[in-house]
């Protein structure tokens, strides 16, 4: 049931040297390089979010320009979102799906290897705006005009930045949508798929809707600016109003691009530590395809300050309240698998226990904001930037987190140090609190975001906050130390099942740790 | 458990904190019906979600403690349960109906600006607010208070506790009667902005181009502050807003004050727009002839209030990012290219065409080319300023 | 048929669509007058 067999003429194995990770098609090499990306793009943010917080550790300016520090939350952002979390996913996507539903490879190889490979180059063209006039792009990840046409020679690189990540995205889901369409092996139906396979699969529809979208908007900016379009100009006869509506369209499934893989990748690890099968396997798949749904048509919950007509906002408001709904069903069914397992708590379960816990703590204050009146008190302050950090961060990153530490051993063949796992994730878990609960307080007090410097009633809560976000940074280190020891085989060999009882929660769990190059080149037995 | 134990210690101490800070942690339940009613809106989902999460956490904390291998337990096999699903479907679709039925009165309620007893127009700028009250004739700006923008520069070494109300004063309050319903009309005249009183219970966004409203009835005398609240450039956040509630009797004192001395506060000498329309550009001073002398005086005072923060006192700017005035090509070049500059703006530098008169232009150019460190010797008069 | 055929068909079918999209959000503002002189 093993993948290579002796007679496959075709497996050379991979080619030697840098030209290897160049011209690669294999789907094992391409999840690799999205996932050093991103952990180097990781990084990068990371040291934008603590320039942001040093400056925030105290009333007054003393480190860095306002105007510098605008840049450094619009680029914070947009590495985060485009640097960090979708390549890690669309790496974790390429790595894991093929081995899951018995495929060889990728449908599109070829594909992939671009769809990766446009991504440095993307983010390269976002970076070199800091070092231009003018500085980069300072107007936040939102973009909105009419401040981002004040923005000189970043506007254009911004943009085209943003077509070519885009353009590296709706590559990506096509091959994802093409091969769990075409190349599940034969007993792999629909709804046996792994809830991972279900969520990337939904994620990529999503983004093949919205990505494009993203693009236009864009480029209306770089018209209205250079060719005298006035899509966003009221004395052109257009509206700032209406990028806001384009861009949210795109933004707010997007932000369910980012959550969706990591629904899927707790639906398999949290199974795998309680010993016990996925509880409510449809209603898991039915639960993501309506948030899938909802998310195109609750948009404008962003934009409840914007003086909407009335109907608009309610009609908003109560779009935005059901997603509640499947989401809750979504994190009642992982704590039914939890019940009456027997549960152990390695790193992966740490990580993914904690998303449950945090990223409902997110879910309630997304409860709170959908709330159209009550909004009006919580937009543009700390206590959105709190919400979409814990939904994020606790969320999001997390999940990749638990990714990671769930299938290093079967992508390197060794274990990871499972006490600096924990030391990581007990750091990490304590100081994203200690930076991002008190954010809470101080929107809810009248702080307001992306301002550079505050009154003195909110400097307690923000220094708490610095003091959080160092720790987190720094704690970030060990992580990427154990992954380099576990990748130099510095652990002990890691078995086909790696942990107890796997082998009935994948198909990745039946092949060798690690994988030969070539996997299912004949397709498994699904029963 | 570990992780519901630290959530409380946080809480419990975030709780115990704010008895003894001034710090607060919550929304405030503020001065009119529409922030008393969407603090209460604001406590009724908390206290849900409170309640939800307790549940949710509980039943989480028994199974972490009690299903756990180590506790040598079997595990179970069951995987669905159709009818628990549609359980756990239908209640939370409930709890959200309950919410949304308050939410949409205290909507409707908040959106109601008719029947008002007076209006207000809210202009924003980048960086500071216009605040014109068109049955009076009255017409102001209102920025940062010159302490506050000493004390937030780069550097300034000047202790932000030591300056009353750090960040949230500024030179000229915006004055409203308590105990009116008054209609507040909001726009822009470059950026977007967002205009926001927590203690009146809502913001709104003043875009430019377009008209947005609401009303506050403020119920106290006293005076409420304010900020920014959509990223407008590099000063977002040093564009406070204060008002002064003042009860009727001190409310008609203000407005006769301001209308007998009809000396609109600086920057720009502006007469009361008219509601409705898209924010204009202040009426063209007299162009009248100054001398070299005059010009420079006033040159220095405008680029104090509005140059200096980036070019800095010196004319050196910041290098990289703001470029210097002193030795500059456009202080050096034609005349009317440089005061083109100012009008228009360039990148983050906004069009000052908008918010200073001609006077004030021609007094900043003349100020640049004789000072600074430059010495062209050249004189801009009000007349040279073209706006278009 | 083939399975790269396959493969390759819905791949240009799905792309088509984006590009639908993208060519779209442009296009309907441009009708809609948003355009501007």
């Amino acid at each position: 049931m093993t993948a290579t067999t002796h007679d496959d003429h075709h497996d050379h194995g991979p080619a030697k040297g840098f030209m290897r990770w160049i011209t690669t098609t294999n789907h094992k090499d391409i999840g690799t390089l999205y996932m050093v990306t991103a952990l180097i793009m990781f990084f990068v943010g990371g040291a934008m979010a603590l320039v942001i917080r040093a400056e925030l550790f105290e009333p007054g300016i003393q480190y860095v320009d306002p105007l510098f520090f605008n840049q450094m939350t619009t680029l914070h952002a947009l590495v985060m979102v485009f640097g960090a979390v979708m390549p890690a996913f669309a790496g974790l996507a390429n790595w894991m799906i093929p081995m899951m539903i018995g495929a060889p490879d990728m449908a599109l190889p070829r594909m992939n290897n671009w769809s990766f490979w446009v991504l440095p180059f993307a983010l390269c063209l976002l970076s070199s705006t800091l070092f231009m006039e003018g500085g980069a792009p300072s107007a936040g990840w939102t973009l909105y005009p009419p401040l981002v046409l004040q923005g000189g020679n970043n506007l254009p690189f911004a943009v085209f930045s943003v077509h070519l990540l885009g353009i590296s995205s709706i590559m990506a889901a096509i091959n994802i949508i093409v091969t769990v369409f075409n190349m599940r092996a034969p007993g792999m139906t629909w709804m046996k798929l792994p809830l991972f396979v279900w969520t990337w699969v939904i994620t990529a529809f999503l983004l093949i809707a919205i990505m494009p979208v993203f693009a236009g908007a864009v480029t209306m900016l770089l018209t209205d600016k250079f060719f005298g379009t006035s899509f966003f100009n009221a004395a052109g006869g257009g509206d700032p109003v209406l990028y806001q509506h384009l861009f949210w369209f795109f933004g707010h499934p997007e932000v369910y691009v980012l959550i969706l893989p990591s629904f899927g990748v707790i639906s398999q690890i949290i199974p795998t530590f309680a010993r016990k099968p996925l509880f409510g396997y449809s209603s898991m798949v039915y639960a993501t395809a309506s948030i899938g749904f909802l998310s195109f048509i609750v948009w404008a919950h962003h934009q409840y300050t914007v003086g909407m007509p009335i109907q608009g906002e309610l009609y908003f408001t109560y779009a935005t309240m059901l997603i509640a709904v499947p989401t809750g069903v979504k994190v009642f069914n992982w704590l039914a698998t939890m019940w009456q397992g027997a549960m152990t708590f390695e790193t992966p379960m740490l990580y993914a226990i904690a998303f449950v816990v945090l990223f409902t703590m997110g879910g309630f204050t997304g409860l709170m904001m959908s709330i159209s009146p009550a909004d009006l008190q919580y937009h543009d302050t700390y206590f959105i930037v709190a919400h979409f950090h814990y939904t994020l961060v606790t969320g999001a990153v997390f999940a990749i987190l638990a990714a990671v530490y769930y299938w290093l051993p079967k992508w390197t063949g060794h274990m990871y140090d499972e006490r600096l796992g924990k030391l990581h994730f007990w750091l990490t878990t304590i100081s994203v609190n200690v930076c991002f609960f008190p954010q809470h307080f101080s929107g809810l007090a009248g702080m307001p975001r992306r301002i550079p410097d505050y009154a003195v009633q909110f400097a307690e809560f923000n220094a708490m906050s610095t003091v959080g976000a160092f720790v987190m940074g720094f704690a970030q280190l060990i992580f990427a130390y154990l992954i380099i020891q576990c990748i130099r085989g510095a652990g002990e060999k890691a078995t086909e099942e790696v942990w107890e009882g796997a082998k009935e929660h994948g198909l990745e769990w039946h092949l060798p740790s690690p994988p030969p190059y070539h996997t299912w080149t004949t397709a498994p037995d699904v029963k | 458990m570990k992780k519901l134990r630290m959530l409380l210690a946080v809480i419990g101490l975030a709780s115990w904190g704010s008895a003894q800070a001034d710090y607060a942690l919550n929304l405030p339940v503020g001065v009119t019906e529409t922030s008393r009613e969407i603090h209460d809106l604001h406590m009724l989902i908390l206290w849900i979600c409170v309640g939800i999460g307790i549940v949710v956490y509980g039943v989480m904390v028994y199974s972490i403690m009690h299903h756990r291998k180590s506790k040598g337990v079997t595990p179970a096999t069951f995987h669905e349960n159709t009818k628990l699903e549609i359980v756990w479907t239908i209640i939370p679709f409930l709890i959200l109906l309950s919410m949304a039925i308050p939410a949409t009165k205290v909507m409707i309620k908040t959106y109601d600006t008719s029947k008002a007893d007076m209006s207000i127009k809210v202009t924003g700028y980048q960086w500071k607010w216009r605040y014109t009250y068109p049955d009076e004739g009255i017409d102001f700006f209102s920025a940062l208070d010159a302490k506050s923008n000493e004390a937030r520069q780069l550097g300034s070494k000047i202790d932000p506790a030591k300056v009353p109300n750090y960040l949230l004063s500024v030179d000229h309050p915006l004055v409203v009667p308590v105990n009116k319903k008054i209609r507040i009309l909001i726009t822009s005249a470059d950026v977007i902005h967002s205009w926001w009183i927590p203690e009146f219970g809502w913001k709104k966004d003043a875009i430019p181009g377009y008209v947005t409203d609401g009303w506050i009835k403020v119920e106290k005398p006293g005076t409420y502050r304010g900020q920014c609240t959509e990223l407008c450039g590099r000063d977002h956040g040093f564009m406070p807003i204060v008002v002064e509630a003042k009860t009727e009797e001190q409310y008609k004192e203000w407005v006769a004050a301001q209308v007998a001395s009809k000396t609109v506060a600086a920057p720009a000498a502006a007469p009361a727009a008219v509601i409705g329309e898209a924010a204009a550009a202040p009426a063209p001073a007299v162009p009248a002839e100054l001398t070299k002398e005059d010009l420079i005086a006033k040159g220095q005072e405008v680029y104090n209030a509005n140059c200096v923060a980036c070019h800095m006192a010196t004319g050196e700017g910041l290098p990289g990012t703001f470029p210097p005035i002193k030795g500059s090509a456009v202080a050096a070049g034609p005349v009317a290219d440089h005061i083109g500059l100012v009008v228009k703006g360039k990148g983050a530098m906004p069009p000052f065409g908008e918010t200073l008169d001609a006077t004030q232009i021609a007094a900043v150019v003349t100020f640049q080319r004789n000072g600074l460190g430059n010495s062209t010797g050249d004189v801009a008069q009000p007349a040279d300023v073209k706006k278009n | 048929m083939e399975l790269h055929t396959k493969n390759r068909v819905l791949a240009v079918a799905i792309g088509l669509i984006a590009l639908l999209l993208y060519v779209g959000t442009v296009l309907m503002q441009l009708l809609a007058g948003k355009a501007g002189s």
